[in-house]
């Protein structure tokens, strides 16, 4: 299974050198191209009348990784380009939300698809609505108001239909890839 | 492996997501015209602000930045502020009781509430 690629041996690290070396540059290049669909996002907007709506590209990369390299790689791919993303274009609080929600998209991606029940369209779009919705609760934290879950269906409908059409998207390109 | 687009257990996650977004549509506001909007920094209230029909503009400015509010034909939107991810000024104008906007950089949120001072008629 492609799941076993670059599948590190017992004491945690890759079974051989180049192994490793392999693993690095296709992190490394799919965090760059992570960054670069991100990178467009934010020079093409949404505008819904309200902040934050977007397909989120770059989660095709995420979404790829984790079935093409695993979850441990899909993880330090999305870590890297989240915080270099918030470097070059957004803030420290931006990193804070995009934080919340990659991680928690991820972690319950990564769960469901371990499953091994639900198609990853499914999985990614499960991912979308739980990325907005830690958004959602990161924002109602920091500002202390609970008022802002009023915008919560809308995020809910995006984030569905953005997880949706990143899965089909990386079915797409998996399938050329094997 | 193979690739299906879709698959049969589907459906619960699916289900999952809908009955997330009709629980989340039924906690969402009244949806009743508001009159005055509320600004709360860091949860703590710094001002309300009558939603007139004139065009009036209010602002906010606190240890985190300056927020600048315009309010007009009874509904509230952020016209200008310092932050550097400018998402507060994007929102929509809003007008409905309940609803919010946000400026997470300046840990600040106007929310509308129905009415400035308690009940409009005390029956006795």
């Amino acid at each position: 299974m492609a799941e076993d690629r670059y599948k590190n041996n017992a004491s945690g690290g890759p079974r051989s050198a180049a192994a490793g070396t392999k693993a690095l540059t296709t992190c490394a290049l799919l965090t760059a191209l992570a960054l670069v669909l991100s990178y467009i996002e934010f020079l093409l907007p949404i505008s819904l009348g309200m902040p934050g709506i977007k397909i989120g590209f770059a989660n095709i990369v995420v979404v790829l990784a984790l079935y093409y390299l695993g979850t441990r790689y899909a993880f330090y791919i999305n870590i890297a380009r989240i915080c270099l993303a918030a470097l070059l274009f957004g803030s420290l609080t931006s990193a804070l939300y995009a934080l919340a929600g990659g991680l928690v998209s991820l972690g319950a991606m990564a769960l469901l698809k371990k499953a091994d029940k639900f198609s990853l369209t499914a999985v990614s779009a499960t991912g979308g609505v739980l990325h907005n919705l830690a958004q959602v609760a990161v924002a109602a934290l920091i500002t202390r108001t609970p008022g802002i879950f009023g915008y919560f269906p809308v995020l809910l409908l995006a984030g569905a239909a953005a997880g949706i059409f990143n899965g089909i998207v990386s079915i797409l390109v998996l399938r050329k890839l094997r | 492996m193979k690739l299906p687009f879709f698959k049969k257990a589907d459906i619960f996650l699916f289900a999952l997501i809908i009955v997330l977004g009709a629980g989340s549509l039924l906690l969402a506001g009244s949806g009743k015209q508001g009159t005055v909007a509320v600004v709360r920094v860091d949860g703590e209230e710094v001002s309300r602000i009558q939603l007139t029909e004139a065009y009036q503009e209010h602002v906010t400015e606190t240890a985190y930045g300056t927020n600048i509010f315009a309010i007009e034909g009874g509904t509230i939107r952020v016209k200008d502020a310092d932050c550097r991810g400018q998402d507060c000024v994007h929102f929509a104008p809003i007008n409905k009781a309940g609803q919010t906007i946000v400026c997470l950089p300046h840990h600040l949120s106007v929310t509308i509430e129905g009415s400035s001072d308690g009940p409009d008629v005390v029956v006795r």
